[in-house]
Formats: C-alpha cells, sequence, structure tokens
C-alpha cells in the first residue's frame, strides 16, 4: 500500500516536475575560468641523470625535500622551493619504498620487505642506517607485492597497508598480501584489516581514524577510500585465509559472494567495510594514490579540513568532504586539479603552504608528457567558485558553496540532474555501474545569502552513489561551478532528527 | 690444394684450395717446399714429404686399409681423419645425389678424398651396388625431407652478406656449380644445422665453426641453396604483398623470448603497418611481424618502438631495441646504421594485461620523426623447394647396402670400422706403383681408384719407400704447419712472413674504416706463441673467442683438441713464458697505473674501452682483457715499441726513446711506469674503472665508481629481499636479508637492473660478473657446544634470527646486523675489498656480541687443506682467519672450515681469496 503510494507520487511527480536542463542564464557571458586561474602548477627542475620516480616525499622544512623514489633511493633536494634546488643521493639500496614519514628524528619507509626506519647518524648529510622496525609480513617475488606507509596514528602506532601479489610468486605464496598491518611503537605488529587489492594511499585524518585508497580490479568494482576500521573485511577474499594466523585481528568473512551488488553483500557479510567513497572510474580518476587532508588553515584556498586525493594514471588531484552518518563515514568527492605532468603516486604540504606532488608513470602509463618528477601546486589567492560540501539529509542534500549562487537558479529544480547506481562485488577486474536509477529533485530551498542550498529528492537508494551535476548553476554575475559535478556515497540516509 | 677438405661423399662445401699440387718433379718440389717451410728438412733425409702429401695421407686415410703397428709413431702420426658422419645420412642427402656421388666421386665433387671404391666393378654390378647402398644410406636416421619450406628475399640477402663479410669465403667459393651441386644435394635443414656445428657431421674439424646463432646459420643456407627457390629456368619465384606478414598468438607470454618465437600461431596474414594485427583478444597474446623495410638514403637511422606491453625490433637480424617488460604504452628507440635499399625487419611484440598498443617511428637522414609510412614497408616470400623424389625404401636392399657398406670399406672410414680385408700392411707395401697407386685402372682393381694430384703419387711413392724416416712424432714446427695447412689458417693468418689473405680475397676482410688494414685484416701470427698466455691460445684456437670488436671477419673455433695441440706447440715453438717478466705486486702501483691509463695519463681510453664500456673514440681491443690474454714479458716490449711487434699499428710509442711525458710519474722511469700500468691491468675483472671513462649507464647497468652502490632486488635463487651491494673495486656481494645471511661474493661487473626498474619489473635478478663464490648455505653462526657437530638445518627466521639493519660505514659501505632475540645474540657483517695480485681479496668481517658456545662456518668443500696459517678448498679458494680458532671437520657435504667464536662475543676476520 505504501509503496503504491509512493509510485503514484513519483509518477504524478514526473508529470509536474518540468524535466530538461534550464535555459542558460541570461546577461552576459562571462569569460570561462580554468582550474589554472586559482591553483597554478609549479615545476621542481632536476638534473637530468636523477631518475625522479617518487614513491615517497616529505617536507620537513629549511628549503628541504626528501624524495624516496621506485629505485629504492632517497634524494635529498636542497633549496626545494627555488630555481635550482640541489640534489644529492640521501641513501640507496633500499626495495621500492613507497611512503616517507618523518617522526622521533627518525625518517621511516616502508619497503616490500619490511617497515624500516633511518636516519643520519653522524650528521653528515647522507643516510647511513636503516634499521629494520617490522618485517612481520613476508614477499613471494611478485612485482605486485608494494609496501605502502607508514603513517602515524594519534597513539604513535604506524599504518602500512599491503599490496596482494598479480601473477607468478616465484618464492611461494605468503601470508597477509591484500592486509593493512598496524605496527606499536616499539614494533609489534598486527593485522587489522583484510581484503585489500591494491591500497597504494594510507592516510590518518585530523581526528585520527585511518583511511586508505584502493585501486579498481578483481573483487575492487570501482576505485575507493575507505576507513581502515581494525577488524574489518574490505572485499578482496585474496589473503582471508591469515585470519586465521595469531597476527591476525580480522574474523574470517566466510566465503565472499561472487556477483551480488555492494548493498546486497553488505547485508551478508558482516565484518565488511563499506568505502566512504566510492570513486567512479574514469570520471574521478583510474588509479587513486596519496591522500592529504588540509590542515593549512586557509593558505590553500577554502577547503580546510578536506581530503585531497591523487591519481596514479589521471595525473590529477581529487577532492573529497567526509561525514559521520549512522556511525559511518561518507561523503562526496569532486573533481579538483588535472593536467600535472604525469601520474601522482604521494602528495604532501610544502613548507609555503603550496601541495608537493611527487610523480611516476612507470608501469602503467598515465596522462602527461613526462615519465617523473615532482612539481607544486600554488593557491593564487583567488577562490574558486566550487561546491563546498555536499551533506546527505533525510529526503536529500545540502550543497554549500564557496561563493553567493544566483538564488533563482539555485531554487530551480531543474538545476539539477541526478543518478544514482552502485557495483557488483565480483571476480572479474572492475565492475559497471549498474542497476542505475533516476533521483528527482523535486523543491529546492535556497538559503538567503545564496551560499548553500536544501535540495529534496526522491528515489534515494542507501548502498548507492548518487551523482549530481549542476550544469546550470551560476553565481549572481554568471559564472558557472568549475566543477559542476559531485559524487556522493549515500552508505546510509540520515534519519530524520539527526 | 690438399684435400685440407673432407672427404667422402655428401660433403657438401667444397673448399677452394689456395694452394695446389703443381705439376713438378719431387726434387723441385723439394726445393720450394724447404725454402717455404724450414721445418720439413727436419726428417733429414732423402725422403722429404710435403705438408699437403702428409696430411692427404691421413686425409685419404691410407692407415685405414694399410695398417701401421698398433702403437707405433708412424700409426698415430699418420692416422685416418674421420670421415664424414653418416650415422642420419637419410635425413640429409637426396638420394639421388647418393647415387649420383658413388657413382663418379671426383665428378660429382672435384678434389674429394673420398675414393671410388666401385672402380673395379662392372656397370651392371656397380649400379646394383650403388642401388643398395643408396637405400642404406637413404634411409639411416630417417627419410630426406623434401617438403618446400618458406623463406624470405631479404633471408638470402642478409645470408650473402654473412657469407661474404665473416670469414666463409677464406675457403669457400661461391660459384655456380658448388652452389648447383649444394642445392641438388641436401635441405635448409641439413645445411643449416650443419653450419651451427659442423664438427658433428664433419669430425675432422676441418670445417671449423664460426659461432653463428640459429638465424644467421639459417639465412646462410638459404643463401647457400637459393638455386632451390628458382624456378627451372633461373627466374626467381617471388610473391610481393606490401605490409608486413604478421603471425598471431595467444598465451600469457610476459616476454619477446622463446616461449613467443616459438609459439605456434593462432593467426596469420598481413597488415599494411607496424601495429596490432586486425583481431586480437584483450590480453595475453604475442605477434610477430616480418617484412622488409626500404631506407631511402644511406646513414644512421634510429627506430623507436612504442609498446604495450614489451616489443622487440630486429633490422637485419639485428637487435635494435629491446623494449621488454610489462607496462603502459612507452616508447624506447635504438639506432642502425643502413645502406639505402631495402633491410629484413622483423617486430615482436606481447600483451599481458590492461591496455594493449603497438607502432614503430623512424628518423633518419633528412627524415624527421615520423610513424614508418606503408609504402617503406613489404613483405615478399619464395619457397625453397629441394624438390627431388622419395626414395621408396626397399628392405631387401637396404639389407644388402648395409652389408656392402661393411665389406667395401666405408664403414673403415665414416664408422671408425674395422680395416678393410684384403689391404696388406703398410709395412709390407711394396714401394712400387701397384695398389691404389696403379695408374692402369684394368692392373688396379679391386683396390679403389684415388683422384691423385699431379706429384702426390710420386711423393706416396717415395713415402712408402721410406717409412723409417718417419716413424716419429712430428716436431712442433712441423706439426705447426701440418695443422696451419689442415685448418687453413693462412687464408687469413700470415706467419712468418707467409700466408694472409690474397689480394683478390683482401676486400671481404672488412672492419672499422678508422683503424684501416689493422682493423680489418686477422692479425699477423708470427711469434704468437710468445704473445698471447698458453690458455689465451686454447681459447681462441679452440673456441674462437674474439677480442676484436672492430673486425667483421669472424675467428671460427675449432674444438678444444686442436686448441690445447695448436697452443702448445706454439707457445713452446715460439718461446712463450706466462710468468717472465711479471713485476712486483703493489697497491700503489695500481694507483699509479690507472692514472696513467686514464683521462689525467696516456688516454688509453681514447681508443681503448674497459670492461665492457666503449672507449671514447676507436674501438680498439678492450684493456680489461689484457691479463687474461697476454704474457707480460710481450706487453711490456710491446708498449716499448709497438711498431716491432706490430707493423703499421696505431698504436703509439708513448716510451719511444727521448720522449718523456710524465717525467714526475716513478722518476719518468719507462719500465716502472710500464710495469705499473700491467699491475693495474693484472686486475683484470676486478680492476676500478679509469678515470675519464665515460661509464654507460645505458640500458640499466649499476656501475660503482666513486662509493659503493646498493640495490634491494628479488634474487634468483636467493630470495625476495635481497641486498646486493657493488663496490669500486668491482667486487661484489648478494645479502639475503630475508634469511639474514651473506649468500655470495663475485667480481667484474655489478648488476643490471633493468628487472627490477623497468616497466612494472620484478624479475628475479642475478649478477653479471663472474667468478661467483658461493657461500655455504644455511646459517653462517650457530650456537654448537660440539665444533664437529652437524650443522643444523633449520636457519634464518625458522632458527630465530632476523635481519635488523644495514648501517653504512664512512666509505658509505654496507655493515648488515641481524639479531637472534632467544640467544641474545647480535652479528654485523660486512665486506671490505682489497687488491692483491691477480685481483681483489674480500675481507669478511663478523661482529658478535653475546653468545656462549657459537661457531663459525666459512666454508663447505670437498676437500680443505691447512696451508700454513691458510686453508685452501680444493675449489682453489684460500680463507685467512683472525679472531677465532679455526678448525676442520667432516661435514655432510665433505670438509667443512669452522671457527670458534670467543664466549661473549668478538671480531672474526677472514680474508677470502678466489
Amino acid at each position: 500500500m505504501v509503496n503504491g503510494v509512493v509510485v503514484a507520487l513519483v509518477g504524478l511527480l514526473a508529470l509536474i516536475v518540468p524535466q530538461g536542463d534550464p535555459a542558460p542564464p541570461p546577461g552576459p557571458a562571462a569569460e570561462v575560468p580554468s582550474e589554472g586561474d586559482y591553483y597554478r602548477l609549479v615545476d621542481l627542475n632536476a638534473p637530468e641523470d636523477v631518475v625522479l620516480e617518487v614513491g615517497g616525499l616529505i617536507a620537513p622544512g629549511e628549503g628541504l625535500l626528501y624524495a624516496a623514489t621506485r629505485r629504492g633511493e632517497v634524494w635529498r633536494i636542497e633549496d626545494a622551493y627555488g630555481d635550482e634546488p640541489v640534489f644529492s643521493l640521501w641513501i640507496d639500496g633500499l626495495q621500492e619504498p613507497l611512503g616517507l614519514l618523518q617522526l622521533n628524528g627518525w625518517i621511516y619507509t616502508a619497503q616490500r620487505g619490511e617497515l624500516s626506519r633511518m636516519r643520519d647518524a653522524d650528521g653528515d648529510g647522507r643516510g647511513d642506517e636503516v634499521e629494520c622496525v617490522t618485517d612481520a609480513w613476508r614477499i613471494s617475488g611478485n612485482y605486485h607485492e608494494y609496501a605502502f606507509g607508514p603513517r602515524a596514528d594519534r597513539e604513535g602506532n604506524l599504518w602500512v597497508t599491503l599490496n596482494k601479489p598479480f601473477g607468478a610468486e616465484p618464492f611461494g605464496k605468503v601470508p597477509f598480501r591484500g592486509w593493512a598491518m598496524r605496527i606499536t611503537p616499539d614494533g609489534e605488529a598486527r593485522a587489522v584489516c583484510s581484503g585489500l587489492r591494491s591500497p597504494c594511499g594510507v592516510e590518518v585524518s585530523p581526528w585520527g581514524d585511518v583511511f586508505y585508497s584502493d585501486n579498481q580490479g578483481e573483487w575492487c568494482p570501482t576505485n575507493k577510500i575507505a576507513h581502515l576500521r581494525p577488524g574489518t573485511f574490505h572485499g578482496h577474499p585474496w589473503g582471508i585465509d591469515s585470519s586465521d594466523l595469531p597476527e591476525s585481528d580480522v574474523r574470517h568473512p566466510g566465503e565472499v559472494p561472487n556477483g551480488r551488488k555492494i548493498p546486497e553483500v553488505a547485508r551478508e557479510l558482516p565484518n565488511l567495510q563499506l568505502p566512504a567513497l566510492w570513486l567512479p572510474y574514469d570520471k574521478m580518476g583510474r588509479s587513486p594514490s596519496g591522500m592529504l587532508w588540509d590542515t593549512s588553515d586557509g593558505t590553500f584556498g577554502p577547503f580546510g579540513g578536506q581530503l585531497f586525493i591523487a591519481d596514479q594514471h589521471s595525473a590529477n588531484v581529487m577532492r573529497a568532504h567526509l561525514e559521520m552518518v549512522d556511525g559511518e563515514w561518507q561523503g562526496a568527492c569532486f573533481p579538483f586539479r588535472e593536467g600535472f605532468g604525469c601520474g601522482i603516486l604521494r602528495i604532501c604540504w610544502g613548507e609555503d603552504g603550496s601541495m608537493v606532488a611527487g610523480m611516476s608513470n612507470r608501469g602503467w602509463g598515465s596522462l602527461g608528457n613526462r615519465p617523473y618528477g615532482i612539481q607544486r601546486l600554488v593557491w593564487t589567492g583567488e577562490v574558486p567558485n566550487e561546491v563546498l560540501r555536499m551533506e546527505a539529509l533525510p529526503h536529500g542534500f545540502r550543497l554549500v558553496f564557496t561563493q553567493p549562487m544566483d538564488r533563482e537558479l539555485l531554487a530551480d529544480p531543474r538545476s539539477y540532474r541526478m543518478e544514482s547506481y552502485t557495483y557488483l562485488l565480483h571476480e572479474p577486474y572492475g565492475s559497471p555501474e549498474v542497476d542505475r536509477g533516476r533521483v528527482l529533485v523535486t523543491t529546492a530551498v535556497p538559503a538567503a545569502d545564496g551560499l548553500s542550498v536544501e535540495i529534496h529528492c526522491v528515489g534515494l537508494r542507501a548502498g548507492y552513489v548518487h551523482q549530481l551535476h549542476l550544469d546550470g548553476l551560476r553565481t549572481p554575475e554568471g559564472v558557472p561551478l568549475l566543477h559542476p559535478v559531485a559524487y556522493y556515497t549515500l552508505n546510509a540516509i540520515p534519519a530524520a532528527g539527526e | 690444394m690438399t684435400p685440407s677438405s673432407p672427404l667422402c661423399p655428401p660433403e657438401p662445401d667444397p673448399v677452394r684450395f689456395g694452394r695446389t699440387f703443381v705439376a713438378l718433379p719431387a726434387a723441385v718440389l723439394l726445393l720450394l717446399l724447404s725454402a717455404a717451410d724450414p721445418g720439413i728438412g727436419e726428417d733429414g733425409g732423402e725422403t722429404i714429404l710435403p705438408v699437403s702429401v702428409e696430411n692427404s695421407i691421413r686425409d685419404r686415410a691410407c692407415l685405414g686399409c694399410h695398417t701401421a703397428e698398433e702403437g707405433s709413431a708412424l700409426a698415430s702420426r699418420f692416422a685416418p681423419v674421420p670421415a664424414p658422419n653418416l650415422h642420419t645420412s637419410g635425413r640429409e642427402y637426396q638420394p639421388e645425389h647418393l647415387r649420383r656421388f658413388l657413382a663418379d666421386p671426383q665428378g660429382v665433387r672435384p678434389g674429394t678424398s673420398m675414393p671410388d671404391v666401385l672402380a673395379g666393378l662392372d656397370a651392371g654390378e656397380k649400379s646394383e651396388v650403388i642401388e643398395d647402398l643408396v637405400h642404406f644410406l637413404g634411409s639411416r636416421g630417417g627419410l630426406f625431407d623434401r617438403r618446400p619450406q618458406a623463406s624470405t628475399p631479404a633471408e638470402i640477402e642478409q645470408g650473402e652478406r654473412l657469407f661474404s663479410t665473416i670469414g666463409c669465403r677464406a675457403c669457400h667459393e661461391d660459384d655456380p656449380a658448388w652452389r648447383r651441386s649444394l642445392a641438388e644435394k641436401t635441405n635448409v635443414t641439413t645445411l643449416t644445422a650443419h653450419l651451427l656445428d659442423p664438427h658433428h657431421r664433419l669430425p675432422s674439424g676441418v670445417m671449423p665453426s664460426l659461432r653463428l646463432t640459429e638465424d644467421e646459420a639459417h639465412v646462410i643456407a638459404l643463401h647457400l641453396l637459393r638455386d632451390q627457390a628458382r624456378n627451372d629456368d633461373g627466374s626467381e619465384r617471388i610473391t610481393e604483398v606490401e605490409g608486413l606478414r604478421y603471425r598471431y598468438f595467444e598465451g600469457k607470454f610476459s616476454d619477446c623470448g622463446p616461449a613467443l618465437l616459438e609459439a605456434e600461431p593462432v593467426g596469420a596474414g598481413t597488415i599494411r603497418e607496424v601495429g596490432l594485427p586486425p583481431e586480437h583478444r584483450e590480453d595475453f597474446f604475442g605477434v610477430i611481424l616480418e617484412g622488409e623495410i626500404e631506407v631511402p638514403v644511406g646513414g644512421s637511422w634510429t627506430f623507436g618502438l612504442t609498446s604495450d606491453d614489451g616489443s622487440r625490433l630486429w633490422i637485419d637480424g639485428r637487435e635494435v631495441v629491446v623494449h621488454e617488460g610489462l607496462h603502459a604504452p612507452s616508447r624506447r628507440e635504438g639506432s642502425v646504421d643502413l645502406d639505402a635499399g631495402w633491410h629484413g625487419i622483423r617486430v615482436s611484440m606481447f600483451e599481458y594485461s590492461e591496455g594493449e598498443e603497438l607502432s614503430l617511428d623512424w628518423s633518419g637522414p633528412g627524415v624527421a620523426r615520423a610513424a614508418v609510412p606503408p609504402a617503406a614497408l613489404r613483405a615478399r616470400t619464395t619457397v625453397h623447394d629441394p624438390g627431388g623424389e622419395k626414395l621408396a625404401v626397399d628392405r631387401d636392399r637396404r639389407r644388402r647396402g648395409q652389408t656392402r657398406f661393411m665389406e667395401l670399406g666405408c664403414a673403415t672410414c665414416h664408422s671408425n670400422g674395422a680395416p678393410t680385408a684384403g689391404a696388406p700392411p703398410l709395412a709390407e707395401l711394396s714401394g712400387s706403383d701397384s695398389g691404389c697407386l696403379e695408374t692402369d685402372p684394368a692392373r688396379r682393381a679391386p683396390a679403389p681408384s684415388f683422384a691423385f694430384e699431379a706429384g702426390e703419387r710420386e711423393a706416396l711413392v717415395d713415402w712408402v719407400a721410406a717409412l723409417s724416416a718417419h716413424d716419429s712424432p712430428a716436431e712442433d714446427g712441423r706439426a705447426i704447419e701440418l695443422a696451419f695447412d689442415r685448418f687453413s689458417c693462412r687464408e687469413c693468418h700470415a706467419r712468418d712472413g707467409e700466408g694472409g689473405p690474397t689480394l683478390e680475397e683482401s676486400p671481404f676482410f672488412t672492419g672499422t674504416a678508422e683503424l684501416g688494414d689493422e682493423g680489418r685484416l686477422p692479425p699477423d701470427l708470427s711469434g704468437v706463441g710468445a704473445k698471447l698466455r698458453h690458455e689465451a691460445l686454447e681459447r681462441v684456437i679452440g673456441h674462437g673467442e674474439s677480442v676484436r670488436p672492430y673486425m667483421v671477419t669472424r675467428m671460427p673455433s675449432y674444438g678444444s683438441a686442436v686448441g690445447e695441440m695448436l697452443a702448445e706447440r706454439l707457445h713452446r715453438q715460439d718461446g712463450g713464458d706466462d710468468d717472465a717478466g711479471v713485476p712486483e705486486f703493489g697497491t700503489r702501483a695500481v694507483e699509479i697505473g690507472r692514472e696513467l691509463v686514464g683521462g689525467g695519463g696516456f688516454r688509453c681510453i681514447d681508443c681503448h674501452g674497459f670492461a665492457g664500456h666503449d672507449s671514447l673514440g676507436e674501438p680498439a681491443i678492450d684493456l680489461a682483457t689484457l691479463e687474461g690474454r697476454l704474457q707480460p714479458r710481450w706487453y711490456h716490449e710491446y708498449m716499448k715499441d709497438p711498431l716491432a711487434k706490430r707493423p703499421g699499428t696505431r698504436m703509439p710509442a708513448f716510451w719511444a726513446e727521448g720522449l718523456e711525458l710524465f717525467p714526475d710519474v716513478l722518476d719518468g722511469d719507462a719500465d716502472r711506469q710500464i710495469d705499473a700500468t700491467w699491475t693495474y691491468l693484472s686486475l683484470g675483472e676486478s680492476a676500478p674503472l679509469p678515470p675519464g671513462l665515460v661509464v654507460d649507464r645505458r640500458d640499466f647497468d649499476l656501475v660503482p665508481v666513486d662509493e659503493p652502490i646498493l640495490f634491494g632486488a628479488f634474487f634468483e635463487g636467493l630470495s625476495p629481499r635481497t641486498i646486493c651491494c657493488g663496490f669500486p673495486e668491482r667486487l661484489s656481494l648478494a645479502y639475503d636479508a630475508e634469511h639474514s645471511r651473506l649468500a655470495l661474493l663475485w667480481r667484474g661487473d655489478f648488476m643490471n637492473a633493468r628487472g627490477t626498474w623497468q616497466g612494472r619489473a620484478g624479475q628475479l635478478e642475478t649478477p653479471e660478473g663472474s667468478s661467483l663464490l658461493t657461500l655455504p648455505p644455511g646459517d653462517a653462526i650457530v650456537s654448537l657446544e660440539d665444533a664437529s657437530a652437524p650443522w643444523p638445518i633449520l636457519s634464518g627466521r625458522e632458527a630465530g634470527w632476523r635481519h635488523a639493519a644495514v648501517r653504512r660505514d664512512a666509505e658509505r659501505r654496507p655493515i648488515f646486523r641481524r639479531l637472534h632475540a632467544g640467544d641474545g645474540v647480535e652479528v654485523e657483517e660486512s665486506i671490505r675489498p682489497r687488491y692483491d695480485a691477480g685481483g681483489s681479496t674480500a675481507i669478511r668481517s663478523i661482529r658478535v656480541w653475546g653468545g656462549e658456545s657459537l661457531l663459525l662456518r666459512l666454508a663447505v668443500a670437498g676437500e680443505i687443506e691447512r696451508e700454513g696459517e691458510d686453508f685452501r678448498t680444493d675449489a682453489g679458494v684460500l680463507y685467512r682467519v683472525a679472531g677465532g680458532i679455526p678448525t676442520l671437520v667432516d661435514g655432510a657435504e665433505g670438509r667443512e672450515l669452522r671457527v670458534r667464536i670467543p664466549a661473549g662475543g668478538g671480531t672474526i676476520e677472514v680474508e677470502v681469496q678466489w
């Protein structure tokens, strides 16, 4: 009966709500702004013989950068923000280090086979000690067995994420591939999350929760950002048998159903962790890597507290806003800045407030025309016209903008075009967007200042990505949004009264 | 000349004889020969046997029938040379060829040593016997394969280029009659196999191996058998299409190596441009494109191969671009000098998973980088069709043929069989013109009919008459002359003023133009036994070792037996001494020598490469090979006066009279300076690179110059967590961090990082260098009360060891630390290289904290001897131990050298020389 009413209502609305995009706004067409007007790319000049395939990057101050490369070297770069940076080989002989972290006088890095910490003990400007903090995991000799990190949480634990192999394992299968490891300050390792695939980024949020980025493939229907809540399983069955080993803190998830829709699988597997963000393939990059929370307090623009996500294929950085609903993190992601020299592996904050990006396209190729290098992204001081946040409401969403928008257009439901879809958790490589459905925006209520709007929707579905196009919105001066699109991962719809 | 060449029947390659018997009376011959060959008079008597006749006696296998006293010098000196191997003659020869050859060996193959053994039979009987033999020989090892074989004109042309430049022409002339006889005789497969391993079919060793690749042998065979690719009227049979032919394969290829090249295609066709075949699946496939490419102008051409995943490019059979690995679309280029016109091209590519792509661009004189246009590509094919008729084997004939093969004496020569019955022993020969030497056919039977060269018969009569004069082993000089004659050495080399390429053959010897004749003509061998070390002579003659990158003509290899014999004789004859004149070793001399060789000294590196790195200019001999090749005395004399040893050489006389280029170095003393360069170069593969050398780091070679290089890798046979270190002293180590053990030491080149640094990488790495020293397996240090107790099997992590750290000392050498938590033991281990005479020594230092009854195991070998303070294994590894008490015990695998570590810890230092 209730369903019948809803269907009837939807049918009725379909008749009364005007369809299609609104007509272009009146008045003179403003010059179309571009990303570069707000965020400028600056090259870091490197000598020709330094193969700067960056896998780890830190900016400790005093004009210095340290870059770990996929060739197992760490380069110390002096005067890194000037025109003629000076490179010196700080240490070599590491195995594909894919992360750098400065902590307690050491520089930490995850090598393929161990978490290490390094230092310059004699103060001659070169690293001379590489200590093994833990080698609680092993490698079988497969190229895909990368280790990413580490990152330190508030308790001083170090987090490392481990790729699963892809292809031959010449030295035999080993445990804990596709797991996240948490290592105490005195080197004791616990295997805290399972079911990861190719978790190239791991990052601790300002509030202490740890997140990672994962790459689309088998059992990972599209790229994603997920919370590493200890004890959770993340969907890839490769390493689940390690659950039975004493170092594991994760219950064996049992048999993972092959080919079911994500919301259904979530109901069947109690310890399955849904991602906070699905990054729809190709629309939001193809290979997410390093992440970075904006802790800059305004020196990098208006996005304080938000998350930046780099991409190893698309040579871009994306942006996300997370919120907690029903005890879990979820939120929306947006395009931010594309056009880097090549795919990005790592981003960090430079001492001048810029975002420093370390790049390498080796092995997978990427957009851009360089094989590797470092670039900085500098805010010009101009605020781009963007959707600042997209927040879930019981009957729709609230959109907050960086600049006041034309209220008439904000109030017009035709300014919003929304659809939703989900994915299949299955063995084949990646999943199409499945079970697509239209989401109707019935009414839109702008705030008096034009900085936000509440849209009321029919057809919201928990467990689905909600893709919103906003091509019709303009500022009162007629300027469109720089990126008129947002993708909200609606794991849960907030209950009324929350 | 003499049948320096073989022998009997199916002998595909008639040798062009540079020196022929001249029809002169024996006395005149004697005069001529003794003038040319001082070794010949030594038999001292009236009988002088020309060198060529002595070889001929062995080639004709006279003693195969006319036996000499077993064990006598005569028997061994004139022992028959084995005739061609006929074990698989059925597969190798056209039956019709066998038939013709058996009927008239001389007619089919003038100059053959094979006699006509059927000459005494009447025509009808003869043809019956031949038919029986054809049914036997024509079915041995299978029947002749008459199937036509696809080939291309480009391959034939490539074969022609090789044939005329690498040295085939020194002995073989490409004349139409020979070509026709080859085409009527055999097929491409047989000839290819023969060119690859001539010693197999011709055990006499007279046809040397030019160390061809399979592709090279194949195209030379196609060239030599090109008559099979023509119509009866002599016109060529060629089909031409635009673009390239492709073969498409499916499978999980991980490179363009043998797995792809030898796979069975699942599709084929032609394609206009270098690209993917029109139909292919998404992942896991491979493709090979073949045809010809036309270069509009001669010069240096650069080819850029873009692919996802790996690919390779060959031009005229030469690998120009290697772009292996799993990777996204990326471009890799290579350059090659090409004449204007058409050249063979082959592109191979494999796709593992995800994206796939393939394209080829070029740039050259007047052509900017662009995709190779379709008009510049063509695929021409032809067919080598051996023709002939299939042998319908008659079992009775075959059985009879086998019997006749034994009875007629064929097996005597071809199967190392028993002497043929009926022939009188050598000692009983009358010395007259009877038997084989009889000229009247009617009176000769049943002796076989040889086609003697003019003068040969007379020489044989003389020899038979004075056998006792030859009943002693040949002296060195004579043996050298015999070998030089038999193996045609003088077709290419002069020695003692005789031989070397003739004026008309000279143009076929090519090399690097800038080096003139020195860069293209094979070296003069006068005094070579006092120049090259004994072992180097063996390697060059026996295995064709080649050190002259500038020469196109190749030194062939004659096999170990010839190499050993000639090396020994030459060394003795020329007064060689590998040990005379070695200067006293000192590390100071190493340093001075290195400076003198380098860019701040005599700049030897301007012309000479070093340890695989190119010189700055001309490509003269790599200096790092000197130590293993030259006798020190010769080196010293050569440095003093290069022209005296090598007339016409471009090598400057740095120490000529009155010239003092570096008066402050070693007081300007020429001898001491030369000695210093020798001392430096004598380190061989351990010699540090000279200053000023442009180190070639292309292609991912890791070359430590100023400080050690550390490199972490998946290491074949060790673990995927292995840390390798290359020292500038050209010593390297591999430390297996997974199992906490030093595993390998080696000298020479360090490693190539391609497998770890290119594309998605993840290949298993191996050492690039040589002189590998494998340390005993398992843990080096264990806790054992009883010093002779069996070494524990459990090791590494399983035994409680964990990798702890890598520190770097002031010279940035690594120190590896490991811990045994259970025993409370900490160990630090490092290697320090030190120069010593003949190479570098590894000083292995092991520092231990804690532990009460620890044992260190240094070596496991079949036998280990104590030599004063040192221990030497049967593999020649020397250990000198300080800081602990060494002891020899019997272990499971032989003897073991163990060291008791002082209770509570200590430092053990071990010098390891190998």
